[in-house]
């Protein structure tokens, strides 16, 4: 099971002042979720969800390699094209 | 690394930059309540992080002319080693504004940032305050002053008898990919300081 809500490394204060003892070993989903309710500003303190990135990275894989089709389709169509004129 | 009471290293000249003394001309203030810090995992010696409370900010005070100073001692105590902050700095204007923040000020309860000319230490960039914050101590004006023609001479320090546990932490926060440097922690700062 992999936990959803992950903190950024380093031990945090949630609160201000608070003594820094927020990290991922002490902090479960569902607390995660309680205390991103209260604190909205620790939103800034959990890793980017990574499943973004990963996508983004595959439409960049995807659109090359249609380019490389594309240009290898119309070599193919001209050399057809002689053939009937010999 | 737990700091406690056994020493395990030494210290000698070498390669490395040699020390210079001074702070550059510019504090970095914030209020205590309107940030969270976050710091390294096994050293609380160092801020990795500085996070903002809803829509706070932190403000510049800058002078000039090497005119600001920070101090820390060790005071001696029956239960261990604590640290007393002093940052002397001044403003060179004089205005409703600035009678409003030095008043602020000394209500104490801000945290300050200062940055050290010696800036190849992994310290160069320093919190004052992160336990108990800073008080505004001497705000003194004296309008014939030929020292500051007119302009305040002020002093942050701990509040009475509140000392910290540790020395002025580092403040190292990295980029958002690569480690930590002195550019990477001074941007993060320069991020949260109002437009």
């Amino acid at each position: 099971m992999t936990k959803k809500y992950i903190l950024k490394p380093g031990k945090h204060q949630f609160a201000p002042g608070s003594h820094a003892v927020h990290d991922n070993d002490n902090l479960s989903d569902e607390e995660a979720e309680w205390y991103l309710e209260k604190y909205p500003h620790i939103a800034g303190l959990f890793v980017e969800k990574l499943e973004s990135c990963k996508v983004g990275m595959f439409e960049n894989v995807s659109s090359e390699s249609i380019k490389k089709e594309t240009e290898t389709t119309p070599s193919q169509a001209d050399q057809q094209e002689y053939q009937p004129e010999k | 690394m737990s700091i406690y009471n056994k020493i395990n290293a030494g210290f000698s000249l070498g390669t490395a930059s040699p020390v210079t003394a001074g702070i550059e001309d510019v504090i970095y203030i914030f209020n205590q309540d309107d940030f969270t810090l976050t710091y390294d995992t096994t050293n609380p010696l160092i801020v990795t992080g500085i996070t903002a409370v809803g829509t706070a900010s932190i403000y510049k005070f800058e002078g000039t002319n090497n005119s600001f100073n920070t101090s820390s001692k060790l005071a001696k105590t029956s239960v261990g080693p604590r640290y007393t902050e002093e940052i002397d700095f001044n403003v060179a204007g004089f205005s409703v504004e600035i009678k409003t923040q030095l008043m602020a000020m000394g209500y104490g309860r801000t945290r300050a940032i200062v940055i050290n000319n010696y800036n190849s230490s992994d310290s160069a960039i320093e919190l004052f305050g992160a336990v108990n914050g800073l008080i505004l101590t001497d705000a003194e004006r004296s309008a014939a002053d030929e020292t500051l023609d007119g302009g305040y001479k002020l002093k942050l320090t701990n509040p009475d008898k509140l000392r910290e546990p540790y020395p002025p932490r580092a403040v190292s926060i990295a980029p958002t990919s690569g480690s930590a440097t002195y550019a990477s922690t001074l941007a993060a700062i320069e991020a949260l300081v109002s437009a």
